[in-house]
């Protein structure tokens, strides 16, 4: 298995225009991988780039220091994923791809990594897969995309349209799945996600940043103008400077920064 | 005023006991922003259909500025306008100036009157410099923009977003806030959001909080703030909880 992914000077076309800086960094298993920005800076590119899909990049991508070859070791999953479901029941979605690969064991495999994200294979192995909730069609369709357990796991903004509760399952079931694989998600609604994230990529106008979580947030309390938080959040942080360990998006974790009875589990993860 | 007096609806795939909402009633003013919230499924973007004449309910009735709107009456279009989470379903011109005036050329107004209409909601959205653009040139904010200039043409006495802030990226969160805050300033036109973003909530003056196809609770955010009873209904923003957190060590001091 992989530990750590890493980007060299990438460098992202698209149509011969060049979109961005050159980008470096480093994802690894054990913590998810964020990957922020503003609509259009190239964020979905990078991640079909990583994938294999888009082909108009210089630089290198390594693997454990070895070159990287996409094939057979990745999963991407588009925004919005249950768009594609194209089979008539769940058991037939998730085990698709075990299925094209003439694998034995598909059903047991299928069942064993539906029950990972969350649902119960004896309840829904029948059930058409529109008959699902949104957040069950969610989490079959990025079981059904990961089927193959690749050891890289790309997301594309895997939250978005759930409702908070659904948020909030999904992100602890991808924190999860990230302690064996390199998960990366492109997001720009990372609110559920910061508590669970290890390193951030940043792509801005000016310049690219690859920083441990707990840097970026602070960056982003100094400089308002470099990543927006909730409003609720900066104002809290605003009634205390702020120290070399930065507290979670909780209401709990920022109520005991204030009163100083914070203990290590109310901070983001520091590296 | 919008009314709706025990309204059903239920969609015709559903079994005939589902309801996508059940003898829902309550009345809203136009000088306010109003929020629906609610888990997804809750019935919050059907009460917004059946607004602005998309849907008819099933029983009961909505009337919206005098208007039953099950009548067939096409002039409930002009006094309510929806906009959709995802800007780009609902942008049909090539340039920001044609998408703007598709709805004016409708009404068949005379050419004046159009070219006023457009300039008067651009320079108060601040919106001018787009104009002579192609569509495509637009940020997923700005095009939203261009989305509610071209429904504010229309001169509605509502407006409904439905999640408009689930497709944005941060800073064009802001921007839209900013734009909201204008109209809300204004006072021209009733405002209601469908929301699931805790930072939207910020903005509500009202809240109608949605569970199942029911309503649950109605009034103002700080009453709703300290309503432990609906937390299990829906998950309140952190916001709320740490004010609760800082008023119970209030008033364990005092």
């Amino acid at each position: 298995m992989i530990n750590c992914l890493e980007l060299r000077e990438i460098e992202l076309f698209y149509k011969n225009r060049r979109i961005g800086d050159k980008i470096s960094c480093r994802f690894e298993k054990g913590r998810v991988n964020l990957i922020v920005g503003r609509a259009g800076s190239g964020k979905s590119t990078l991640l079909r780039a990583i994938a294999g899909f888009h082909k108009e990049f210089s630089g290198k991508i390594f693997a454990d220091d070895m070159s990287f070859d996409s094939e057979g070791r990745i999963a991407l999953a588009f925004q919005n994923p249950e768009n594609l479901f194209f089979n008539p029941s769940v058991g037939d979605e998730v085990c698709y791809a075990l299925i094209q690969k003439d694998d034995k064991e598909f059903r047991q495999k299928g069942i064993a990594w539906l029950e990972k994200w969350g649902i119960e294979a004896s309840a829904f192995w029948k059930k058409h897969p529109f008959e699902l909730s949104g957040g069950e069609k969610r989490k079959v369709a990025l079981s059904a995309c990961t089927v193959l357990l690749p050891e890289v796991i790309l997301l594309d903004e895997p939250l978005a349209g759930l409702d908070f509760q659904g948020r909030e399952k999904l992100a602890g079931i991808i924190s999860q799945i990230a302690r064996d694989h390199i998960v990366i998600i492109v997001t720009h609604d990372p609110e559920n996600l910061i508590d669970l994230t290890g390193r951030v990529l940043f792509i801005g106008d000016q310049a690219v940043e690859f920083k441990c979580v707990n840097e970026f947030i602070a960056k982003s309390l100094q400089e308002p103008d470099f990543y927006p938080l909730p409003d609720w959040y900066v104002q809290a942080m605003e009634q205390k400077p702020i120290k070399k360990h930065i507290p979670r998006l909780r209401a709990e974790s920022v109520f005991k920064y204030l009163q100083g009875t914070a203990e290590d589990a109310d901070y983001l993860f520091a590296g | 005023m919008i009314l709706f007096d025990r309204v059903s609806y239920r969609y015709k795939e559903n079994q005939e006991t589902s309801f996508a909402l059940e003898e829902v009633s309550f009345s809203l003013a136009q000088n306010q922003i109003i929020g629906f919230i609610g888990s997804n499924g809750c019935g919050k973007t059907t009460c917004a259909r059946l607004i602005a004449g998309l849907l008819k309910p099933v029983s009961g009735k909505v009337t919206v500025c005098g208007i039953d709107t099950a009548s067939e009456d096409a002039e409930i279009h002009r006094k309510v306008g929806i906009i959709f989470q995802n800007p780009d379903n609902q942008i049909v011109g090539t340039t920001v100036e044609e998408d703007i005036a598709f709805g004016l050329e409708n009404l068949a107004l005379p050419r004046d009157e159009m070219q006023r209409r457009i300039e008067s909601v651009c320079r108060e959205l601040r919106f001018e410099k787009f104009l002579k653009l192609p569509v495509s040139h637009l940020s997923g904010g700005q095009k939203q923009q261009l989305c509610i200039a071209s429904i504010l043409v229309m001169q509605p006495e509502w407006l409904i977003f439905d999640e408009p802030t689930s497709h944005l990226d941060p800073w064009a969160r802001r921007e839209f806030y900013q734009v909201i805050k204008h109209l809300i300033e204004s006072r021209k036109v009733g405002i209601i959001m469908i929301s699931q973003v805790p930072d939207d909530f910020d903005l509500f003056e009202e809240i109608h909080l949605f569970s199942k196809g029911r309503l649950l609770f109605t009034g103002k955010p700080e009453e709703l703030k300290y309503r432990e009873d609906l937390q299990p209904m829906f998950s309140f923003p952190e916001k709320w909880y740490l004010d609760r957190l800082q008023k119970e060590k209030n008033d364990q001091l005092s």
